[in-house]
């Protein structure tokens, strides 16, 4: 009974002077506030939990909470690739076409109403046939103001011969180049006077298309807003991680409880295996594995599962051990309980809290184990692309100066992992103080 | 304890054990075997925690069962209840060889003799409430119908002297005295006839061992219950018990009612346990610690385990294991010395 009353000196000497029928009272806290207080004694842990909390749900909510779906292809635009982090994403600026048609034989000023489709709703042409030399074209807009600026304007199909006061003619192509702020008037000149009608084309387009959103970590080479695609890499990486360690830990634990429940050739065909097992580098069986099964979701699981297992097999055949020599277990045998019902009632709840912690720490050894493989290109496929395999997506640019592309999906990764190790950590002080690092 | 009335009954035990032992043996590992082949002289150790040991206990009865740490008094205990497997010998329950039961009989007879244990804690599952800790034998053997189940547990837990108010609790809010009656509890639970105390109040404080102790002697009175009482302690054997055994180095070196054992001990070992009982009378207090150290049982000393510490150890102690011989009426002894005095 060494879980006396905390450590006051004068409550441990009143339990020993009451009373032994009133004792429990003194100790009336349940094992999980324990826990928990003794949790919270890390201000580190406590951030690490907060942290660990908050990247669970940000997993978890990415659908709702990102600013775009990064793998819904209509919503990427391959024109916003490998944009900067802070970069504004801005779509197609608007553009509008109208024909002119001149006839330089009518003199006098001639108001024409033109193609009004937006953003223009209205564009009139006021053109004046002053000498059969010059011809001035006015051009008004309404509302006003619908192109933000005007970004470039083209005007095509001046006739031969003709020139434009404005702009410059592009040097193989027919039309010409005008700047946005010469809009307004121009006019085409021709010495020696124009021959028969024409047609001037006018090509608007806006110098800006609207913004349509901030890529506060830049965009890949796809488009891909990184925050986005790091939210949904996050949500894939941790439920890879979570559910391979969660199927580990079930035939793991299986295993393990079995070998130290029936001891003998059962026990050492087991942990022979198991021995075995760890004996080889984990990364090098995953990728051996995978060689073989393929890319998949459930490849990769397979592949994490077959080389976890074994730690906690080893972990809980350990507590095992010591909680099977326990008296309650005789008890339960001498009530002749079954077999299944002493392993799985009696002996594996009292196994659990150390395998919290084992848990805790083999899912972010998952975690960065499926990031390897997908970093090595044998782990997830494109289509479920974790933050191991966005990593290496982006690892090429690198090189170019586009950090952003794989540095943010890495710090991502470092975060989360960093953040269940901490809590991992504290959480071996906390339910097996005898493993404290610090004494 | 009315007997039944056939002819042999009334020398039927209720509990019959003959030429019990139970060896362990730690085997080598792959790895010791290796070295083993390279020259280390590692060899399989066995224990004889209980070496050919045959005994009866009628019904009713309370036999105390005495010896030195390590001398096997656990697991003999255990082989009783069912725990162990004995390595040879068998076990016999109400005239059945218990080995030999299969089915419904084989279910019976293990919930029929139970178990009481010396750590009030460990012997607690401390996951599970109080209630399902008494209750969950009798609910999975269905015992009482679901139903009656809730009031089954409370009525226990009054019998044995625990507030049924505190069902809802886990062991560790508990003492320790009010563990082992929880203990004591989910044994009566399943109804047995035979109660193995394995130590059963010696973690408790000595007030609340006398109350554990009375709460025995009351249920066997109220649930006829016969009981293998273990103990170190022989002042508390000598209190309880109708008859005790001694036991040395997994032997059973002399037998005897209660109050000839302890007015007249005939085993050398015996009279030595009893020399170094601190007794209460003022002026008398002898305090004779027997001498040497309790041999291994992984290399007990050929002959009389005894040999080496024995103060009367003859050239035949060393070669020839005493037989336990009667001494008198419902007495036995293995011990040479019987022998030289009658010859
Ligand atoms: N499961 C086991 N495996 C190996 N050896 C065992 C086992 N159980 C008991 N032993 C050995 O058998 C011997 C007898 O043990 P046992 O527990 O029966 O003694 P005991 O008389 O009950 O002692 P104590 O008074 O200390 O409880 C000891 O030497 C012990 O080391
Ligand atoms: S047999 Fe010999 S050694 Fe053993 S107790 Fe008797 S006298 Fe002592
Ligand atoms: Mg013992």
């Amino acid at each position: 009974m060494s879980e006396t009353l905390g450590n006051d000196p004068a409550l441990a000497g009143l339990a020993e002077r009451t009373p032994d029928a009133r004792r429990w009272r003194l100790r009336a806290e349940t094992p999980l506030v324990r826990v928990a207080r003794n949790f919270a004694e890390s201000r580190v842990a406590v951030f690490g939990l907060v942290l660990l909390v908050a990247i669970i749900v940000a997993a978890v909510l990415a659908p709702y909470i990102s600013p775009q779906n990064p793998y819904d292809l209509s919503e990427i635009r391959i024109e916003a690739g490998e944009l900067p982090p802070g970069a504004v994403e801005r779509a197609d600026p608007p553009r509008q076409r109208f024909d002119i048609p001149i006839d330089p034989a009518a003199p006098g000023v001639q108001q024409l109403a033109l193609n009004g489709a937006a953003p223009f709703t209205v564009v009139t042409a006021e053109v004046l046939v002053s000498d059969p030399e010059r011809i001035e074209v006015r051009l008004t807009g309404e509302p006003a103001g619908a192109f933000a600026e005007v970004g470039r304007l083209r005007i095509d199909g001046v006739p031969r011969g003709a020139e434009l006061t404005v702009g410059e003619k592009h040097s193989f192509r027919s039309f010409w180049e005008v700047p946005g702020a010469d809009l307004a008037a121009f006019a085409v000149v021709r010495e020696g006077g124009f021959e028969g009608t024409f047609e001037l084309e006018v090509d608007l387009r806006g110098a800006h298309g609207e913004a349509i959103m901030t890529h506060w970590l830049g965009t890949d080479s796809q488009g891909r807003d990184m925050y986005s695609a790091i939210l949904y890499g996050l949500r894939i990486s941790l439920s890879v991680g979570v559910l391979s360690c969660l199927f580990a830990m079930v035939i793991g634990m299986s295993l393990g409880l079995v070998a130290a429940y029936f001891g003998g050739r059962v026990e050492t065909v087991i942990m022979r295996i198991v021995d075995l097992q760890l004996s080889f580098p984990a990364i090098l069986v995953a990728l051996m594995l995978l060689a073989i099964l393929g890319q998949g979701v459930d490849k990769v699981i397979i592949a994490l599962v077959t080389v976890q297992w074994a730690y906690y097999a080893r972990t809980v055949r350990g507590s095992a051990l010591v909680e099977r020599s326990k008296e309650y277990i005789e008890a339960a045998t001498c009530l002749a309980l079954s077999h299944r019902r002493i392993v799985f009632r009696h002996l594996l709840p009292n196994c659990l809290p150390p395998m919290i912690v084992v848990v805790t720490l083999q899912t972010a050894h998952a975690i960065s184990l499926e990031a390897t493989l997908s970093f090595l290109g044998v782990g997830l496929p494109q289509t479920e692309p974790s933050l191991g395999l966005l990593i290496s997506n982006g690892f090429e640019y690198m090189m170019s100066g586009k950090y952003w592309i794989s540095i943010f999906p890495g710090v991502a990764l470092l975060i989360t992992i960093v953040a269940i190790n901490l809590v991992g950590d504290q959480l071996r002080d906390v339910l097996n103080p005898r493993m404290r690092r610090d004494g | 304890m009315t007997a039944p009335d056939t002819a042999a009954s009334a020398a039927a035990a209720l509990m019959e054990l003959s030429g019990i032992s139970k060896r362990f043996t730690r085997r080598l590992d792959a790895a010791a075997k290796i070295a083993q082949l390279l020259g280390a002289r590692l060899r399989e150790e066995t224990v004889h925690a209980v070496d050919d040991v045959s005994l009866a206990i009628a019904e009713g009865e309370v036999v105390g069962l005495v010896g030195e740490s390590g001398c096997g008094k656990s697991t003999l205990g255990r082989v009783v209840a069912g725990i162990h497997q004995a390595s040879a010998g068998t076990v016999t329950y109400r005239g059945r060889d218990v080995a030999a039961l299969e089915g419904r009989e084989r279910m019976a007879t293990a919930l029929a003799i139970q178990m009481i244990f010396q750590d009030p804690m460990s012997s607690l599952n401390p996951r599970l409430r109080v209630a399902e800790i008494i209750g969950e034998a009798v609910r999975v053997h269905r015992l009482v119908p679901r139903p009656d189940l809730d009031d089954y547990v409370a009525d226990l837990m009054r019998r044995v002297g625990l507030d049924p108010d505190y069902r809802k609790r886990y062991p560790h809010q508990f003492s320790g005295g009010q563990r082992q009656r929880i203990g004591i509890a989910r044994a009566l639970a399943v109804r047995p006839e035979f109660l193995v105390c394995d130590e059963a109040v010696a973690a408790l404080d000595v007030s609340i061992q006398a109350q554990v102790l009375n709460l025995f002697m009351e249920l066997r009175q109220d649930f006829n219950l016969t009981y293998l009482f273990i103990s170190h302690d022989l002042g508390v054997v000598e209190h309880l018990s109708d008859r005790v055994l001694i036991m040395y180095l997994g032997r059973i070196v002399e037998e005897a009612p209660t109050e000839a054992l302890f007015g007249d001990p005939n085993h050398p070992y015996t009279q030595a346990l009893l020399a170094e009982v601190p007794r209460l009378e003022p002026g008398r207090r002898i305090f004779k610690p027997i001498t040497g150290e309790i041999p291994s049982p992984i290399n007990p000393p050929p002959g009389c385990h005894f040999h080496p510490r024995c103060p009367h150890a003859m050239e035949r102690c060393r070669v020839e294991r005493p037989a336990l011989r009667p001494t008198g009426p419902g007495r036995f002894s293995a011990c040479h010395l019987n022998d030289e005095a009658r010859g």
